[in-house]
């Protein structure tokens, strides 16, 4: 799994490729929650590139969208593929997660509700 | 390592691996189901999700069958069986832990607001719905035995 981290105005683009799982499921909690620490808890995960998922993942998603939200924030989700998006589906996830096809679409909607 | 099966052999028993129940060794088991799934031509959605079973029984023996920092023995075996015109991947665990039976545990709910979404026994539910048998028993010697089926979907030959 590798991150890459842009901050776009308020919005921080948190961009991950290859598989997130039991073994690397805590750095993508702790890279997210360097920029929350900064007060900057508009986040969009950019799932573009993310080709697998297990719990460990979906636990990390969990509580950095518990983070972002009480702190007025959130945590929006970007260009799902269809097999990652099928796990977050059966674990109940795209209900409590704002999903968007595209990165493009998931940071105007920040701008929409500012 | 063993020799492949000729290709006009059926589907035999595919690999094992015994290790300690430590994070460690979860490429190592990763690595098998991989294997299998290549060795056996499964589809990539397929493939997908026998990984994620694997990674989710495994990683609930590593974290919950062994009290914490002493890990005892954890054995993976993976089969891949054919009963008639069906074909199947079989996945067995075992430990030497405290009993434990994973199906015994309640499916999460759904409909759970984000607050009260639970972060324990989604492995077991994605495991659930992944696979299409599970099945768990408690051996006098070989310890918990968790077993898992998922069908193989015929592939399509054009």
């Amino acid at each position: 799994m590798e991150i890459a981290i842009i901050e776009q105005d308020t919005v921080t683009l948190v961009t991950i490729r290859g598989s997130v799982d039991s073994l690397n499921a805590d750095q993508l909690t702790a890279a997210c929650a360097e920029p929350i620490g900064r007060g900057r808890v508009r986040l969009v995960a950019d799932f573009g590139a993310v080709t697998y998922t297990s719990s460990a993942g979906l636990r990390s998603l969990l509580a950095t969208v518990k983070d972002c939200r009480r702190q007025g924030g959130d945590l929006r989700i970007a260009a799902l593929q269809p097999q990652v998006e099928r796990v977050l589906a059966i674990s109940g996830f795209t209900s409590i997660l704002k999903i968007f096809p595209d990165c493009d679409s998931a940071v105007g909607s920040f701008a929409a509700a500012a | 390592m063993t020799v492949p099966p000729r290709s006009d052999a059926p589907p035999a028993p595919t690999g094992r691996v015994s290790c300690t129940a430590e994070r460690a060794c979860l490429p190592r088991l990763l690595a098998l189901i991989d294997d299998a799934c290549e060795r056996h031509g499964v589809d990539a959605q397929t493939g997908h999700d026998l990984r994620l079973i694997v990674e989710e029984a495994c990683v609930n023996v590593m974290d919950y069958a062994y009290p914490p920092g002493r890990p005892g023995p954890l054995t993976l075996q993976i089969e891949a069986l054919t009963e008639g015109t069906r074909s199947a991947i079989v996945i067995s665990l075992e430990d030497q832990g405290m009993p434990f039976d994973p199906l015994a545990l309640p499916p999460p709910d759904q409909n759970a607001a984000l607050e009260a979404m639970p972060v324990g026994g989604l492995g077991v539910h994605l495991i659930r719905e992944l696979s299409d048998v599970q099945h768990y028993r408690r051996d006098p010697e070989r310890g918990n035995v968790f077993t898992i089926s998922k069908y193989l979907v015929p592939q399509q030959h054009t």
